[in-house]
């Protein structure tokens, strides 16, 4: 397979994960900021999004606050933020288009068709939250349409293992942003047993990445910051975790390999990853530094995306 | 190989390539070692013995041709000229769309077959040719005018829709480069009914067939390419000018 056809397929999926995890964020600042001003709510719901987004300071160049107003448009409408939920569906479509032929019929609609409705939406200023909040309905309808069209209708060749791992690392990467700009109320020290503030800035941690439901299945305990922790990092059946991601990527990877012939540095890395994951205990990770193990996580991550471009990308 | 995406031809390129099952490269897809022509591909660089490019020649090979060419392949040519890569088709056979020897084609047929030709050719001036091009610029009104070299209906002029100062202008260029333009009558081309933004209405369609000559002699495809001007008058079917394209039906008698 050409190179260019790998990295516009890895490209498309891995856009198109971000504008489903934007969404998310923005979701679980709409739900905040429906609280009650007291619980700490309000305000810090939307500067998180902008944190947890990875586009702070592009943001905080153009507006002095982050105002709900100014962060529903910049998150999800923005031409100037290349992550905004637009920007990523319109790389992702480019992407996508210029492997037309390498996609299913299905997956092309899917990405097309939603290329195609964003204009209804406009630049969204008139939008109340209601409105607003279908629209971050329709955005993780987009993902869905486009991840189950390539599940049910691709062949189960390269050009499929490139999609998965542009999806799972995008992901992965998610998640660990999301605990990076966290960390800190994930921390033992600050827990007030009780506290309203922690109680419902955990539970925004869980809702931003669909995982509340999850975590009474998998703890049958009150929402307690290890756990949290443990269940984004480490819990290999959670589909968002570090370790979910990295399962993914050296299965995909080790497919590859197989088809291919050899394997190399990406697989190496994928499985070093996993195994320094596996053999975390989250007791562990809290003892040498959540923030540190979150850091180097990050930096394995983006070298993995590296690492693969030169492998097989370029 | 293609320009990319933003070909108005885009589409049949990446059409072609999957019907064929051939991949669909761009220049930066490919790249020269040793006058051999790779492929950059997920398991490192492929040979490539046979290129069929949709590029135009001057953007092929920046090396030898336009150097600020982002399309094409450095080295190419050089690759080409040493036998080890074909392309079709080959560097210089534009000469046979050049416009001034479509002219000849009735001498051609009669060279070749010793008989007359069975379709009569549209009427053509050559402007390098004093008394054609007096008649030319006499009756630039009612001719189309186009350049020899030219494609995609750039460069050209239709008489009976131009307005007089589009006219003018364009006398002053066919005089100073007489030789780079010939003249046909203004063909009266068939409208079909089509689907615009106001409704369904007439415009023009031309209809492009395709002829294959191999071992076995020639052989006309069923069908064609029905191409449609969507501007209102417009008699610019082209591609590259937003013309767009019909369902081809052809009837048993």
């Amino acid at each position: 397979m050409l190179s260019r056809t790998a990295d516009n397929l890895f490209w498309a999926s891995r856009y198109v994960e971000r504008a489903d995890f934007i969404a998310r964020l923005l979701d679980a600042a709409l739900r905040l900021s429906a609280l009650p001003t007291s619980y700490g709510g309000a305000g810090t719901g939307w500067e998180s999004a902008i944190a947890c987004s990875g586009s702070a300071a592009l943001f905080y160049e153009r507006y002095g606050d982050a105002s709900e107003a100014a962060v529903r448009y910049f998150l999800a409408f923005s031409p100037e933020n290349p992550s905004s939920i637009r920007s990523c569906l319109e790389i992702a479509r480019a992407n996508a288009r210029a492997v037309r032929t390498a996609l299913t019929t299905e997956m092309w609609e899917a990405i097309n068709d939603a290329w195609n409705q964003l204009d209804r939406f406009g630049r969204g200023e008139h939008m109340g939250r209601e409105e607003y909040g279908e629209f971050l309905e329709w955005v993780k309808g987009v993902a869905l349409a486009f991840d189950g069209s390539a599940r049910r209708t691709m062949l189960r060749n390269d050009a499929y293992w490139f999609l998965r791992l542009g999806g799972a690392i995008e992901r992965a990467d998610d998640t660990a942003r999301i605990l990076d700009v966290k960390y800190h109320v994930l921390l033992p020290e600050s827990e007030r047993v009780g506290g309203g503030l922690d109680y419902f800035q955990w539970t925004t941690i869980l809702r931003e990445v669909s995982a509340l439901t999850a975590y009474r299945w998998v703890y049958r305990d009150s929402v307690k910051p290890w756990l949290v922790a443990d269940l984004l990092i480490l819990n290999r059946q959670m589909p968002r975790s570090l370790a979910s991601c990295y399962d993914t990527m050296v299965r995909n990877l080790d497919m590859l390999g197989d088809a291919y012939g050899r394997r190399g540095p990406s697989q190496r890395l994928a499985r070093n990853v996993l195994a320094r994951l596996t053999g975390s205990k989250i007791e562990g990770v809290f003892q040498s530094g959540l923030h540190e193990y979150i850091t180097d996580f990050l930096s394995d991550n983006a070298k993995l995306g590296q690492t693969l471009a030169e492998q097989y990308l370029v | 190989m293609t320009p990319g995406q933003y070909n108005s031809a885009f589409y049949e390129h990446s059409f072609l390539a999957d019907k064929l099952g051939i991949e669909l490269v761009e220049g930066t897809d490919l790249f020269v070692r040793d006058e051999v022509v790779y492929m950059r591909t997920t398991e490192g660089p492929q040979r490539v013995d046979v290129i069929y490019r949709r590029i135009d020649d001057d953007y092929l090979d920046p090396l030898v041709f336009r150097p600020d060419s982002a399309l094409g392949v450095p080295g190419l040519m050089g690759a080409y000229l040493a036998g080890n890569v074909t392309l079709a088709n080959a560097v210089g056979t534009g000469v046979a769309d050049d416009k001034a020897v479509y002219s000849y084609m009735p001498e051609i047929v009669r060279f070749f077959t010793g008989a007359d030709p069975i379709l009569p050719n549209v009427p053509t001036w050559r402007c390098r040719e004093p008394e054609a091009l007096t008649y030319v610029l006499e009756h630039l009104a009612e001719l189309v005018v186009k350049k020899v070299d030219g494609s995609g209906g750039y460069g050209m002029l239709v008489g009976p829709t131009s307005s007089t100062t589009e006219i003018e202008d364009f006398r002053a260029k066919l005089k100073a480069e007489p030789e780079s333009y010939i003249a046909q009558p203004t063909l009266a081309l068939s409208t079909c009914p089509t689907f615009v933004e106001s409704g369904v209405a007439p415009r023009h369609v031309d209809l492009r067939p395709f002829v294959l000559t191999g071992g076995d002699g020639m052989r006309i495809t069923r069908g064609g390419l029905t191409r449609v001007a969507i501007k209102e008058g417009s008699l610019v079917v082209n591609s590259s000018q937003g013309g767009g394209t019909k369902d081809t039906w052809v009837l048993d008698r």
